[in-house]
C-alpha cells in the first residue's frame, strides 16, 4: 500500500496543472451558470451555451484526458515501459491508479461542494449529488479507460479513440442498413440499452485491467475491446426487451428537502390539505432564496396594460438520484416531481395558483437542474372572489412558493382558505 | 553459480525466429559482453530475460528465477537500462532519484550523490532536457544506486559519442569491480565493450555462435603469417581450425582459432620446414569480424 501512495502521489504530481485547469473549469462553470440564473430569458442564452460548453463539452475531455495521464505515465500496453523492470508489481499499478482516479474524481466533488451548500442542500440531497457526480465521472473514465490500456501513449490514445468511434459508425450504419428488430411504434428503450451497453462496456473494461496489469497480453485485450464493441452495437440495434428493473417511478423529492419542511394547509376541492413548502421567495426583481437544493430566483415581475402579471424566475433543483439513463438522449423524460406554484400573501392568506410554462431550455450543471420559468395570471380570471383593488400593492406584499402537490394525478382546484 | 542461464530459449514472430534455441551461462561476477550485428536477437533476447516479452519455447533464469515469474524481490536486485526504455522524461534527474528510492530498501544515498558527481548530472534538469548521453548516464545512475547484483545493459552505448562512452562505462565498471556486480551488457560494436568484457558471447541470427572468457578467446584466436619458399604449402592441407587461409604470392595468411603454443610449433617443425612464420594476437574485434565472415561464408554454402 506504501508503494501504491508513493506512485500516487507521483501521478497527482505529474497531474497537478491538469487537475487545477480542471477545478478552474469546473468553477468557471458553476459561476457561469449562476450568473445565467440571474438572467431574464432574453439575456441568459450566450451564458447558457458557454456553461454547456465548459460543463458539457469539457468535463469528458477532462475525464479523458486524466485517463490518459495516469495510464500512460506508466503505459501498461509499452513493453519498454519504465515501470516493468523495476520492482513494481502490476497489482500494485493497478491499486495505485485506481487510488489515483478516484482521487481526481474528488476534484469536481471539492469544486461543487459549496456550490451544493449554496443551494442549501441536506444530507440526503449531497449524498445524492456527490453519488452523481461521481458515477458520471467514473462513467466518463470507463469510456475511456479500454482505449488508454491498449495505448502506448497519448497520440496512440487519440488515434485508437478515433479508430473506435469510426469503426462503431461503420457497424452501426451496417447494422442499419441490416434494418432494426426494434418494431415500429415500440419505445426505444434507451435507458435498458444504455444499462445494458454500460454493463457490458464495464466488462470488457475489468477484462482488460486484469489482463493489461497482471498479464500484460495486448492482444487478448484488443480481442476483448473488439467483442465489446461489436456486442454493445448490437444490444444497441437489436434489444427489444424492457428490463423490469429500471422501470422507475415518478421522480421523487429528497427525504432531506422534506424532512421539516414548513406545511402550508391549502384547499383541494374545497377540502383542507396540509402540505410540504418546497421553495419560497418575495415575489420582487432580484430576490433570491435557497432552501435544501431548491433555489427560487425572481428575474421580473411585470403587469402589463392589460392587468397580465408576467413573472420571469428561474429555479435550481438538485437532480433526483438514479436518473441517469432517463437522461440520454432519445431516452422517456422521467416525469417530475409533483408540485404546484402559488402566489401567497401573508397579509390576507390569499392563495392564487398559477400555471408555469418553461422559459428556456433547461440546464444541467454540478447534478442540479437550472430552468427558466415564466407565470402569466390575469387576476380577474384567477382570483376566488374579488380581486383586490390595488393588485399592484398585493404583489408587493406576495411570495411565490413552491409547494408538494397534494394529488399529482388529479387537476386539483386549488383555493384560498 | 550462474547469475543468467538460458535453456533453448526461442521468440519467434510469425515464422521468422528472432531468437532460436539460445542456450547460455552467464557466471555471476562477470562482466558478459553479448555481441551481435543489428538484428541477430540481442534486444530480444534481453526482453525475454526482463519479463518484457514471453518466450516462445524454452527458459530462462535470471537470478536463479524463471525470468516469467520475476517478482519485485528480485527486480531488486536487478538494474537495467537500454536505449529503448521510456523513462519518465517530465521527471528532473532529482525527481527520478527520488521517485526510485523508496522501490529499494538498499538504495545508497551516498553512492547517488558519488554517481552524479562522476557523470556531472544536473539534478534540477528536467530528462527531456537532457542529451542522449546525460539521460542514459541518469538511467544508469538509477539503476546502480541501489548496488544490484545484476546490471543489464542493452546497447547503452548506441548513439552516445566516445567521450560520454568512456565515462559510462568507467562508471559502470568502476562500481562493478567494487562490488562484483554481474554485469551482462548487449551490443553490435565489439569496440564498446572490449575493455570491459571479461565473457563474451556472439550471436548471429538468433543463434548463439559462441559464449566464453574473453580470456580464452583472445588466447586461442591467433592471426598467423607465413612466408613460404616456392609451392611449399598446400592451401587445401590447412589444418581445420584455421579460417581465411589466403595466399599471395609468398605469403600465406590464416587465422588460428585453437591456438596452442606447443602444438602450433610441432606443426611448424613438421609441416612448414624453413619457412618465417609470424604469430600474432588478435583483438576481440578482429576476432568478431573473422567470425562474423565464416558464418556468414557458412550460411552462403548452406544455401548453394
Amino acid at each position: 500500500m506504501r508503494l501504491a501512495w508513493h506512485i500516487v502521489r507521483k501521478d497527482l504530481f505529474r497531474l497537478r496543472w491538469i487537475l487545477l485547469l480542471w477545478a478552474v473549469v469546473l468553477a468557471g462553470g458553476l459561476v457561469l451558470a449562476t450568473i445565467q440564473s440571474g438572467l431574464s430569458a432574453e439575456t441568459y442564452y450566450p451564458f447558457w451555451i458557454v456553461t454547456n460548453i465548459v460543463v458539457v463539452g469539457f468535463q469528458p475531455l477532462f475525464a479523458f484526458g486524466l485517463v490518459m495521464g495516469l495510464l500512460h505515465d506508466d503505459p501498461v500496453a509499452e513493453i519498454d515501459a519504465f515501470w516493468i523492470t523495476r520492482p513494481i508489481s502490476g497489482g500494485e499499478l493497478l491499486l495505485a491508479k485506481a487510488l489515483a482516479l478516484f482521487l481526481c474524481a474528488l476534484v469536481p466533488v471539492l469544486v461543487m461542494f459549496p456550490f451544493w451548500l449554496a443551494h442549501d442542500c441536506g444530507i440526503a440531497q449531497l449524498g445524492a449529488v456527490v453519488n452523481e457526480t461521481l458515477l458520471g465521472h467514473f462513467l466518463v473514465a470507463a469510456a475511456a479507460l479500454p482505449f488508454a490500456l491498449v495505448s502506448a501513449n497519448g497520440s496512440k490514445f487519440v488515434m485508437n479513440v478515433l479508430f473506435g468511434a469510426g469503426g462503431l459508425l461503420l457497424l452501426g450504419l451496417a447494422l442499419q442498413l441490416g434494418g432494426s428488430r426494434v418494431p415500429a411504434g415500440a419505445p426505444d428503450l434507451v435507458p435498458e440499452k444504455a444499462w445494458l451497453i454500460a454493463c457490458l462496456w464495464l466488462a470488457v473494461a475489468a477484462l482488460m485491467v486484469w489482463n493489461q496489469f497482471l498479464r500484460r497480453r495486448l492482444r487478448w485485450s484488443l480481442a476483448a475491446l473488439a467483442v465489446g464493441m461489436v456486442a454493445g452495437l448490437l444490444v444497441a440495434a437489436r434489444w427489444t426487451r424492457p428490463l423490469a428493473f429500471l422501470a422507475q417511478p415518478p421522480a421523487a423529492y429528497s427525504p432531506s428537502l422534506l424532512k421539516g419542511a414548513p406545511t402550508l394547509t391549502i384547499g383541494v376541492d374545497g377540502e383542507k390539505r396540509p402540505t410540504s413548502l418546497i421553495g419560497q421567495v418575495p415575489l420582487r426583481a432580484g430576490a433570491s432564496a435557497s432552501r435544501r437544493g431548491v433555489t427560487l430566483k425572481i428575474q421580473s415581475v411585470f403587469v402589463d396594460f392589460t392587468g397580465e402579471l408576467q413573472v420571469e424566475f428561474s429555479e435550481a433543483a438538485s437532480l433526483p438520484a438514479r436518473g441517469l439513463a432517463h437522461r440520454l438522449p432519445g431516452a422517456a423524460p422521467r416525469p417530475p416531481e409533483p408540485a404546484r406554484y402559488l402566489l401567497i400573501n401573508p397579509a390576507d392568506k390569499v392563495i392564487l395558483p398559477v400555471k408555469t410554462e418553461p422559459a428556456a431550455n433547461a440546464l444541467e450543471v454540478a447534478a442540479m437542474r437550472f430552468k427558466h420559468v415564466l407565470i402569466r395570471l390575469r387576476p380577474a380570471g384567477s382570483w376566488q372572489g374579488t380581486p383586490p383593488p390595488d393588485f399592484k400593492a398585493w404583489l408587493q406584499g406576495a411570495w411565490l412558493v413552491k409547494v408538494l402537490a397534494p394529488e399529482p394525478a388529479k387537476e386539483a382546484r386549488v383555493s384560498p382558505l | 553459480m550462474n547469475a543468467i542461464e538460458t535453456r533453448g530459449l526461442t521468440r519467434t514472430y510469425g515464422r521468422a525466429d528472432a531468437v532460436h534455441g539460445l542456450t547460455l551461462d552467464v557466471p555471476a561476477g562477470s562482466v558478459f559482453a553479448f555481441i551481435g550485428p543489428n538484428g541477430a536477437g540481442k534486444t530480444t533476447t534481453i526482453r525475454m530475460l526482463m519479463n518484457l516479452l514471453e518466450p516462445t519455447s524454452g527458459e530462462a533464469r535470471v537470478l536463479g528465477t524463471d525470468s516469467r515469474k520475476l517478482t519485485p524481490r528480485e527486480r531488486r536486485r536487478i538494474g537495467y537500462v537500454s536505449e529503448n526504455q521510456k523513462l519518465p522524461e517530465w521527471m528532473t534527474v532529482e525527481q527520478l532519484l527520488r521517485y526510485c528510492e523508496p522501490l529499494y530498501p538498499t538504495w545508497d544515498r551516498q553512492l547517488e550523490q558519488d554517481l552524479v558527481r562522476k557523470f556531472e548530472l544536473p539534478r534540477d534538469r528536467k530528462l527531456k532536457h537532457l542529451s542522449r548521453g546525460m539521460m542514459m548516464k541518469a538511467a544508469l545512475l538509477s539503476s546502480l544506486a541501489y548496488r544490484p547484483e545484476l546490471l543489464v545493459l542493452d546497447e547503452p552505448f548506441s548513439g552516445l559519442d566516445p567521450l560520454v562512452r568512456d565515462e559510462f562505462i568507467a562508471g559502470a565498471l568502476e562500481v562493478s569491480r567494487q562490488e562484483k556486480w554481474t554485469i551482462f551488457i548487449s551490443s553490435h560494436d565489439i569496440n564498446e565493450v572490449e575493455q570491459l568484457a571479461s565473457w563474451v558471447g556472439l550471436v548471429e541470427g538468433g543463434r548463439l555462435t559462441l559464449a566464453e572468457p574473453t580470456e580464452d578467446l583472445l588466447g586461442r584466436f591467433r592471426r598467423i603469417e607465413i612466408t613460404v619458399n616456392g609451392d611449399g604449402f598446400n592451401i587445401p592441407a590447412a589444418p581445420e581450425t584455421w579460417l581465411e587461409v589466403q595466399r599471395e604470392g609468398s605469403l600465406v595468411r590464416a587465422i588460428e582459432t585453437r591456438f596452442d603454443a606447443g602444438k602450433f610449433e610441432s606443426y611448424r617443425r613438421h609441416r612448414l620446414g624453413d619457412a618465417a612464420v609470424a604469430v600474432k594476437p588478435m583483438t576481440l574485434r578482429q576476432i568478431f569480424i573473422a567470425l562474423a565472415k565464416e558464418g556468414r561464408a557458412q550460411g552462403r554454402d548452406a544455401v548453394a
